[in-house]
């Protein structure tokens, strides 16, 4: 078994297996081309700067995806615990100005080794943990919103929060700057650290991995920790949107997040990550959303066809993997 | 040809695209319209409304739909779309009046005017504001619960949860109406939990032991009523209580026919969509708006119900928005 774990570190590096993530890219560039031809305004730089605006919570969300995915497990409690940060937050800034802010990640990191814990060192299955903590805190995020309202940020953070959003860099927004340096650090950490190396070797063989003495454990606590963590700056970047801490948003984030992770080149056997490709896959959901706000489409039938393209993105990376693997074979 | 050169190749188009495309423009107007939850009784009629309105007036109309009341990012993020496709004005219907704001007043700031409907974003640069007139919803409901009731006994009242406006609005019509015009009837009890028919259900259970000799309930909704006439019948009373309530679903249809509901207030929901439409080609068109339209109520009951003119009202029923 060990083996098959150092034959997926060195796809990592070959160029082949460079290339057998190049669904996300591809589709990426196919959907841009094909909506800006087909709708006015569209591939306007305006628009570009708006797409980027908006894909920053699920890009955050789906790197999150990735690195538990990475070590065999998955997390559908990141759309309640985006939204328990989001309050957290709001209400952190009302008290204590726009450092409150920070409470928004913390949250997200303290929810994810909850779950970390309960997956790595309890042994619970990550659908029941995750689900649990899913419940445990949407349900936190309603109780201390006064019932599920919005909880509105005042006075002058407000304006630094909607500043932040709308504010651009050599026309990028800030909040995309902000997703790229994430990526970016959370590269460097799984490529060129040990402990995010380690991760690649748990979720190889977690078994192989505990025998060479690897703390698996801690690797668990680690890739959920990050993912809780990742999920409360989603709720940063809403947070800067809406200006308010949304109690009863993210429902339903965390699926196209997983979907984002796989169409990104994650193997839910574990073992794969890139978070580059993973990147390509977000910006390319946004395009294929934004370019059915933009068509005049029922929205319902936009539904179906956001449905279908996952599916077939899906598809797309699983034959370019396929045809990879023969070549590689011969 | 090499992977890499296909990249560049569709970079390279991509570019050529970005640029052209800026210069594509078309005369026609572009109406954008962004509701919470287009499967929901009121927002499908409120959006036939608005496109049958569109295709009259011969404008090109974007419907987008946010999922849920709850989906407050998601609507955000849609109005960001309808900005960057540069729509001559924006219909909207918001999640939650505060947290849309920003970007409805980001559109206002980009030149694109916006017309609240309904539930609209908190702003004071709104081009115009739809509504219903809520008050005489419930002042409607009052007047024919009291005359049901020979203008005496007692009255049990479910007016909605906190901090919704329209239903505020409702329930004080109502009881100013109920104190001005029927003195001689008391409003013993209000819930302010209920929202949904099962709720419905169990609070007016709950207010039929605590007050044996009610003679009439107030509902903010039709769902609401569907759960007191459920309770009613279960406790064996219907033939001594009368239940009054707001809004006409298919349900609320069948409840006057049967004989369980003595009235319903309505509103116009496809007029307000009209309305909404022909506001947002004013603004379009830079002419001058009306700040408000308030379309009045009706009173539907089981005698009128079968004349009463439904177009304006509810949707179609085989209509898919």
């Amino acid at each position: 078994m060990m083996t098959n774990v150092s034959t997926t570190t060195a796809q990592q590096w070959s160029p082949t297996g460079i290339l057998s993530g190049a669904a996300a890219l591809i589709c990426l560039i196919a959907a841009s081309i094909g909506f800006s031809m087909a709708l006015p305004n569209f591939g306007s730089p305006g628009n570009a700067a708006n797409i980027l605006l908006q894909f920053g919570p699920l890009a955050l969300l789906a790197l999150g995806q990735m690195c538990v995915i990475l070590v065999r497990g998955f997390d559908i409690s990141v759309g309640a615990v985006l939204a328990l940060s989001s309050v957290t937050a709001a209400l952190a800034i009302e008290q204590f100005g726009i450092f409150g802010l920070i409470a928004a990640p913390l949250t997200g990191l303290a929810l994810g080794i909850l779950n970390g814990i309960l997956v790595g060192l309890l042994s619970i299955p990550p659908i029941i943990a995750t689900l649990g903590m899913l419940l445990f805190a949407r349900g936190l995020a309603l109780l201390i919103s006064n019932n599920g309202q919005v909880v509105l940020v005042t006075g002058a953070p407000q304006m630094q929060l909607l500043d932040f959003s709308f504010g651009q860099f050599l026309s990028i927004p800030y909040s995309a700057l902000l997703t790229f340096g994430v990526f970016l650090a959370v590269a460097i950490f799984l490529k060129r650290m040990r402990a995010g190396r380690r991760l690649f070797l748990i979720g190889g063989d977690p078994e192989a991995a505990r025998l060479v003495g690897t703390p698996v454990t801690r690797g668990f606590v680690l890739a959920y920790g990050l993912c809780g963590a990742l999920a409360g700056l989603a709720a940063v970047l809403i947070l800067t949107k809406t200006g308010a801490g949304l109690p009863t948003d993210g429902v339903g984030m965390e699926l196209n997040a997983i979907a984002a992770a796989v169409i990104g080149g994650s193997l839910l056997t574990g073992g794969v990550a890139s978070p580059l490709r993973v990147l390509f896959a977000a910006l390319f959901i946004q395009v294929v959303q934004s370019g059915l706000s933009f068509s005049a489409v029922s929205p319902y039938a936009g539904e179906v066809v956001m449905g279908l393209v996952i599916l077939i993105a899906g598809l797309l990376d699983q034959i370019t993997r396929r045809k990879l693997q023969t070549i590689t074979m011969h | 040809m090499s992977f890499r050169k296909n990249i560049k190749r569709g970079s390279a188009m991509l570019v050529g695209l970005l640029m052209m495309s800026g210069i594509a423009n078309s005369e026609e107007l572009t109406i954008g319209l962004s509701v919470p939850a287009m499967a929901t009784g009121f927002w499908t009629s409120a959006t036939y409304g608005v496109e049958k309105e569109a295709e009259l007036a011969g404008v090109k109309l974007i419907k987008l739909d946010a999922g849920a009341d709850t989906n407050v990012a998601q609507q955000v993020s849609q109005i960001g779309d309808l900005i960057q496709r540069r729509v001559d004005a924006i219909i909207i219907g918001a999640t939650n009046g505060d947290a849309v704001k920003p970007m409805a007043e980001r559109a206002i700031a980009a030149g694109i005017p916006i017309i609240g409907f309904s539930s609209p974003p908190s702003t004071d640069k709104l081009a115009s504001y739809i509504g219903a007139d809520h008050y005489d919803m419930g002042r409607l409901q009052a007047q024919c619960l009291g005359t049901a009731m020979g203008g005496k006994g007692k009255v049990a009242m479910l007016s909605f949860i906190e901090g919704q406006i329209w239903a505020e609005y409702r329930a004080n019509g109502f009881k100013e109406t109920l104190a001005a015009e029927f003195p001689d009837i008391s409003i013993v009890a209000e819930n302010r939990l209920a929202t949904t028919r099962a709720q419905g259900i169990t609070a007016s259970e709950d207010l039929l032991q605590r007050f044996p000799d009610l003679g009439g309930f107030y509902t903010t909704i039709d769902e609401l009523a569907a759960g007191t006439v459920t309770a009613i019948k279960a406790a064996g009373r219907d033939d001594k209580i009368y239940v009054a309530t707001s809004n006409l679903s298919p349900v609320a249809q069948q409840m006057l026919t049967d004989g369980d509901l003595v009235c319903t207030s309505i509103q116009k929901i496809v007029g307000q969509g009209r309305s909404a439409l022909r506001e947002a080609v004013k603004a379009a068109k830079g002419l001058e708006n009306e700040p408000a339209v308030i379309l009045p109520a009706v009173l539907v009951n089981p005698e009128n119900l079968a004349t009463t003119d439904l177009s304006e009202v509810v949707a179609p029923m085989d209509y898919r928005p």
